[in-house]
């Protein structure tokens, strides 16, 4: 496996999982839908500076059009599925949602072998891993 | 619980893990098309938050806005967003054309178990049982993937 993208996954995942801790302590009683907002703006504000530094800013709209579609289309993606979460959490408790939600790693399995078999190798221990994850994952959350 | 409100939720919650689970995708299909992934980050940060401001207008949620004026709640959301965003979000695109969007994804996906484990020391929270026994399954998961 590649050393490098297993670095940065795991960075990654250290980002994702330290925005609960902070975002539990800004979580004052505005609704989740305005809190995502602020951290979102204060996020895009943060990195823009990183990127006006760093001079990526300067080929900012010769990206392919098609490129940027598929990265707004991520953006909207994201958004739509908030949107799906907070109807779902409205509607019924977590520990019926959670377990519906976390099923999302399969759902890009099953989607990155129908689209990208070439690219995408699955074995047995990735396939055996994921669903570990997501076991997990439902773990913690039914505990909530 | 109505049986309808249930098959709704489950319809959402569903419809949840859908668009969760094609981001990787979507991401993939950009960042092939050689764009820089900094400025990739940016396109999508700048659409989500376009998206959220939509949606927050919808569901009428502006009118709480004065509530975060001023406030030591206000730099924690605006922490959160760095973590998630620019640590989180940005090595995430950089780890998919490198691992493949299934592999990352579900690395990624191991956070909540990490969460858990920073919960405990900064925040003094107590796992149960079933939250480490989730811990453990995470661990295992994401140590078989590396080695897949």
């Amino acid at each position: 496996m590649d050393q490098r993208g297993l670095f940065f996954a795991v960075l990654a995942t250290l980002g994702v999982g330290l925005t609960p801790i902070l975002a539990k302590k800004g979580l004052g009683g505005v609704s989740t839908f305005l809190a995502g907002t602020v951290s979102i703006a204060a996020g895009l504000f943060v990195f823009s500076v990183i990127m006006l530094f760093s001079g990526k800013f300067r080929n900012f709209f010769r990206e392919s059009c098609q490129a940027i579609l598929f990265m707004i289309a991520v953006g909207v993606s994201n958004t739509l599925a908030i949107a799906f979460l907070y109807t779902a959490l409205s509607l019924s408790p977590a520990f019926i949602v959670a377990p519906l939600t976390s099923t999302y790693p399969l759902i890009t399995i099953v989607l990155s072998y129908v689209f990208f078999r070439k690219g995408e190798r699955l074995n047995r221990r990735i396939l055996t891993g994921t669903f570990l994850i997501i076991g997990g994952t439902t773990l913690i959350l039914f505990s909530k | 619980m109505i049986q309808g409100s249930l098959h709704l939720a489950i319809v959402c919650g569903l419809g949840t893990a859908l668009f969760w689970g094609l981001n990787p995708l979507l991401i993939k299909q950009g960042l092939r098309r050689d764009m820089d992934q900094a400025r990739g980050t940016c396109y999508m940060l700048l659409s989500h938050l376009v998206s959220m401001i939509l949606l927050s207008s919808f569901f009428g949620k502006w009118a709480e806005c004065p509530q975060l004026l001023g406030k030591a709640e206000t730099i924690w959301l605006a922490l959160a967003g760095v973590s998630n965003y620019v640590l989180g979000l940005f090595y995430y695109f950089k780890s998919i054309p490198r691992l493949g969007a299934s592999r990352a994804a579900s690395i990624v996906n191991a956070s909540p178990g990490l969460s858990v484990v920073l919960a405990v020391i900064f925040l003094q929270e107590k796992g149960s049982p079933m939250v480490w026994a989730g811990v453990v399954l995470i661990l295992g998961g994401v140590y078989l993937i590396g080695r897949g």
